[in-house]
């Protein structure tokens, strides 16, 4: 069944991902990719083979939500695009639930795979990380947000085309006032081979310490939801789990962390987990590899001066 | 300034267990989703400086009369439950129908609160699709939420960036979990909770015939978490293990 898909995303790596997901579920139809008021976007995007819309109607803000997905709707029903593929980053959720909601779609979110029968079948995780679940529409349109990094981005091909979208849509009433940028010079813990992870159980006093260990194991630090959002001790961009990221490491060593399931979602396929805990009841401790009963604050030093 | 805060109930995730492979739900009690407190707090701060009220929104089958005792006591002034059998297992989209209607019935109010997501499902899509359906400003994964003269100014955590925007009120707001750290009851207000005001509707009430479902779950199940779960004496084992296993 041959299918039309309309990509939207804010970055060139990412849509290309998305590229990728879309060729699985097209079966002959056509691919489009929409941005906002970016024709360099456009132009770098369709040179994997694509067509590109950049909407540049004026007044058209991205932090107004309403308006892009009004836009987004008018592209796919341009393209006859019943398929919308979004990234399952902050504003792609955003966007693409709202415009699931103005074409009476389904949307659904952290898309892990796609895979093609007559429907469209999307496998993701629910119940907090516990279950993996497959669901598809029931709606005859459907969007669909993919997790970063779960395909391969799309190589360079001949055949695309840029197109500029200018007509206006009712504003949704959201002004942009400020914008500034978060530190995005941490590195990326989805391409680590080792990942040294804090946890609440770590004081910040043998945060250096941690990272000497990361830096033996040639592996990067990352941490939990609550290190990075309450204690605020590390980017968000560090924490792996559901709200975070999903990192399949060969070694993850884990201090202090007491592996509830919407943390394990994200490091679940790592090859081995050590975890050390000072409480032999937590959770992590029927669901890692290797298990030291003992206070961070000995293990940290200990494992540093050991390797 | 009056503020609407939805909140959706979800089983208690540590109280789960699994048997062959499926969640055992039968027992588990519910509560409210952690990020929805953090913005029933933050709406209570809202109200405690601007002054007014904040009213409880939630969906779900009859334990909801007992879950909605949580956020009173948490600082809901009043509560308006969907309660019915019917209600139990929806989808996304028709909870946000069913939210949407109760909403349109509601007095004056400046703001819906949302968490950005539910601590079960975690799709994040409620709010969005309520403030599609209401024509609402949306103001996405707020980390922080000013109000003065009638219009919000509100600080927009993604990824990469902080977005600062203005809306004119009544909008729709999903917030992000530092937004605030949920109060722990005192027992003077779990006592009031109960003599708080609370209206109970059920979908004829609403408005609502059917809501049709557009996502089918085909299969949930756990997946396959084999480990060793091999406990070492100390630091020295730990990192013997490790070489053994060709990573160290
Ligand atoms: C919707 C939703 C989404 C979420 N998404 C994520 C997510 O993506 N990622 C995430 O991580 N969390 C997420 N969470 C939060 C998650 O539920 C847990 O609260 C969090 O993972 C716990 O982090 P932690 O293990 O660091 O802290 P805790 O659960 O507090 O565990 C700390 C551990 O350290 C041990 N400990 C304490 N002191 C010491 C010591 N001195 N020495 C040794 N051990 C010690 C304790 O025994 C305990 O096992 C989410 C929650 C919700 C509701």
């Amino acid at each position: 069944m041959s299918r039309n898909v309309l990509i939207f995303g804010e970055r060139g790596n990412q849509i290309r991902e998305l590229i990728t997901a879309a060729r699985l579920v097209v079966e002959g139809g056509s691919t489009v990719a929409a941005v906002v008021n970016d024709s360099a976007l456009a132009e770098e995007v369709s040179a994997s083979g694509i067509a590109a819309v950049n909407i540049t109607s004026a007044g058209l803000n991205k932090a107004d939500v309403a308006a892009v997905a009004r836009a987004l709707q008018a592209v796919a029903s341009n393209k006859d695009a019943a398929v919308v593929i979004v990234s399952a980053d902050r504003r792609g959720r955003l966007v693409g639930s709202y415009l699931a909601q103005l074409m009476n779609a389904a949307f659904i979110s952290n898309t892990d795979r796609v895979a093609c029968t007559d429907d469209i079948i999307c496998t993701r995780n629910t119940l907090g990380g516990m279950l993996c679940a497959e669901q598809k529409s029931l709606a005859a349109n459907q969007v669909i947000a993919i997790s970063a990094k779960v395909y391969d981005e799309a190589p360079s091909s001949s055949g695309g085309s840029v197109e500029e979208l200018q007509d206006s849509f009712e504003a949704g009433g959201v002004s942009l006032i400020a914008e500034s940028s978060k530190d995005t010079s941490v590195a990326d813990i989805t391409e680590a081979d080792v990942l040294v992870v804090v946890g609440s159980g770590v004081e910040k006093d043998y945060l250096d310490q941690v990272q000497a260990i990361a830096d033996k194991l040639s592996g990067l630090v990352a941490c939990t939801k609550p290190v990075a959002t309450d204690r605020k001790w590390y980017s968000e961009e560090l924490v792996i789990g559901i709200s975070g990221k999903t990192c399949k490491p060969s070694l993850a060593l884990l201090f202090g962390v007491s592996g509830q399931v919407q943390f394990y979602a994200g490091i679940r396929d790592a090859k081995v987990i050590a975890a050390i805990d000072k409480d032999q009841n937590a959770l992590i401790t029927g669901l890692a590899d290797y298990v030291l009963i003992a206070d961070t604050t000995d293990a940290i030093p200990g494992i540093g001066a050991a390797l | 300034m009056e503020i609407i805060v939805a909140m959706k109930q979800v089983p208690d995730l540590q109280q789960v267990r699994l048997k062959n492979k499926e969640a055992v739900l039968e027992g588990v009690p519910l509560t409210f989703g952690d990020i929805d407190k953090r913005a029933l707090e933050a709406a209570v701060q809202l109200r405690d400086t601007h002054e007014g009220t904040v009213h409880l929104l939630s969906i779900g089958n009859e334990e909801l009369e007992d879950t909605a005792k949580e956020a009173l006591a948490g600082g809901a002034d009043a509560a308006t439950l969907l309660i019915s059998d019917e209600f139990a297992d929806l989808d996304s989209a028709q909870v946000a129908q069913y939210l949407a209607a109760a909403i349109k019935d509601m007095d004056d109010y400046d703001a819906v609160l949302f968490g950005e997501a539910s601590g079960d499902n975690y799709s994040g899509q409620v709010a969005s699709r309520v403030a599609a359906i209401l024509g609402y400003p949306l103001i996405g994964y707020a980390q922080k939420i000013s109000y003065e003269n009638g219009s919000v100014t509100v600080e927009c955590s993604y990824e990469s960036k902080v977005e600062t925007v203005v809306a004119a009120c009544p909008a729709v707001i999903s917030v992000v979990s530092d937004i605030a750290e949920p109060r722990i009851p005192a027992v003077t207000a779990i006592l009031k909770a109960g003599k708080k005001p609370k209206e109970i509707m059920d979908e004829t009430d609403v408005g609502i015939d059917e809501a049709s479902a557009v996502i089918e779950t085909l299969s949930a199940l756990a997946p396959d978490d084999n480990r060793k779960c091999e406990v070492v004496d100390d630091v020295g084992a730990l990192i013997g293990a490790l070489k053994a296993e060709k990573i160290l």
